[in-house]
């Protein structure tokens, strides 16, 4: 399955499509508290690239990410049976996987150099990315890989918490309400936390951003 | 030929080339298997003193909770003549407690009842008993409360890991069966479902 940040916003709608999705994760669930292993794998199989994606947003390193995502999985494996379904399954994968992620952050035990992952087509061949050619100069390939690393720089900068806002609301298209559940915290805070981070983020980032 | 004026770029924009970044396919595979490995290996690794001591006090108060609430209604249906003492009291026992026996079968087939509940008051069928100011009109819930938990949203179908508990009825008998559930790789017994079979 292809990650697809417009699926997991999906979840949130009421529509009939995330119903089924709820759904069909409230099954799995119950199959898996009842032992079946295989339930979880399906599980697994279809937020694996969700989760990555976040982990990998907030400490942009593919080792660690692959890493904490496992890890997370794990604990969801080994605590699903406490899972009472007053929120939704994803929500609560999502704060397993943020939180386990937070406290290696502030462990400080992850790695330090930036690895990226490959940019799909549609990345090299978007609107932003063209109009950056042009106001840079720049040789669109060489451009895509400098921005990469900018923007890696520059979410790292960042505090964890407000890159986890940032993370969840502007790459992986999570409402305030869900960003809020799965840190803690009030919409409020989310709120704040994502109008600070972008501030940063605008200053970091000046040279591409008009 | 005049050049298009260039639109501005914003912080959102550029963070939304973050989310084409994805890893090549061969990479779900290897994640899969390093998975696999890892979960196995949490499986088998030995937990600290803290878990196991933990998992001792629940084995235990699994094992005292329906005992004691066994105790406690024939304690209380004596104390309310519906039990007399003496040389009489094994049979009105048996009847009472295969009719409550009965009662849970009811309950745990009812569509009503919600499908999640917790076992961890183990001094709740006690004083939920001391509070029934009718004993027989409470006989039923008493079992039921004292196989669940005080939560409201308790259900009778499956409780957490509880020894074989037999209760005799009139015409046979009932036994409460636990079935262990495990983890898929004959480890931790986490959850076990309560059945009620009629031998």
């Amino acid at each position: 399955m292809a990650f697809s940040p417009s699926a997991t916003n999906s979840i949130s709608v009421t529509s009939t499509e995330a119903m089924t999705d709820a759904d069909e994760d409230a099954i799995l669930v119950k199959r898996v508290q009842a032992g079946d292993v295989a339930a979880f794998d399906r599980l697994v199989v279809k937020y694996r690239e969700r989760l990555f994606s976040i982990v990998y947003n907030l400490t942009s390193n593919r080792e660690d990410a692959a890493d904490l995502s496992q890890e997370a999985f794990i604990k969801a494996f080994s605590s699903i049976g406490r899972f009472k379904g007053n929120s939704s399954f994803f929500t609560w994968l999502y704060r397993i996987a943020v939180n386990t992620t937070l406290s290696q952050l502030k462990k400080n035990r992850l790695r330090r150099f930036f690895s990226f992952e490959n940019m799909s087509e549609e990345a090299s061949s978007s609107e932003i990315l063209e109009a950056l050619v042009v106001k840079t100069r720049t040789e669109k390939g060489a451009l895509l890989s400098e921005l990469q690393e900018r923007l890696n720089e520059a979410l790292q900068k960042l505090s964890p918490k407000h890159r986890t806002v940032v993370v969840l609301f502007e790459i992986e298209g999570l409402s305030h309400q869900e960003i809020a559940e799965i840190m803690d915290c009030s919409v409020g805070t989310v709120r704040s936390r994502l109008h600070y981070a972008k501030q940063q983020l605008q200053a970091y980032l000046q040279d591409f951003v008009n | 030929m005049s050049q298009r004026p260039l639109k501005p770029v914003t912080v959102e924009q550029l963070l939304q080339l973050k989310k084409s970044e994805r890893p090549e396919p061969e990479f779900w595979a290897r994640f899969e298997r390093e998975l696999e490995s890892k979960r196995l290996r949490a499986l088998v690794q030995p937990e600290s003193f803290a878990v196991r001591a933990l998992r001792w006090v629940r084995r235990a108060a699994y094992v005292a909770v329906p005992l004691t609430a066994t105790a406690a209604m024939v304690f209380t249906l004596r104390g309310t003549d519906l039990l007399p003492a003496g040389d009489g009291a094994a049979f009105p026992q048996t009847v009472a407690v295969g009719a409550l026996a009965e009662s849970v079968v009811l309950a745990a087939h009812s569509p009503a009842v919600d499908s999640s509940f917790s076992f961890e008051n183990p001094t709740f069928a006690v004083s939920r008993l001391d509070d029934a100011s009718s004993v027989s009109s409470a006989r039923a819930q008493f079992v039921v409360d004292a196989l669940s938990s005080i939560s409201a949203r308790a259900t009778y179908e499956k409780v957490l890991y509880s020894p074989v508990l037999s209760l005799p009825s009139r015409d046979g008998a009932f036994h409460y069966v636990a079935e262990p559930i495990s983890d898929g790789a004959g480890g931790r017994v986490q959850s076990a479902s309560l059945r009620l079979s009629h031998f």
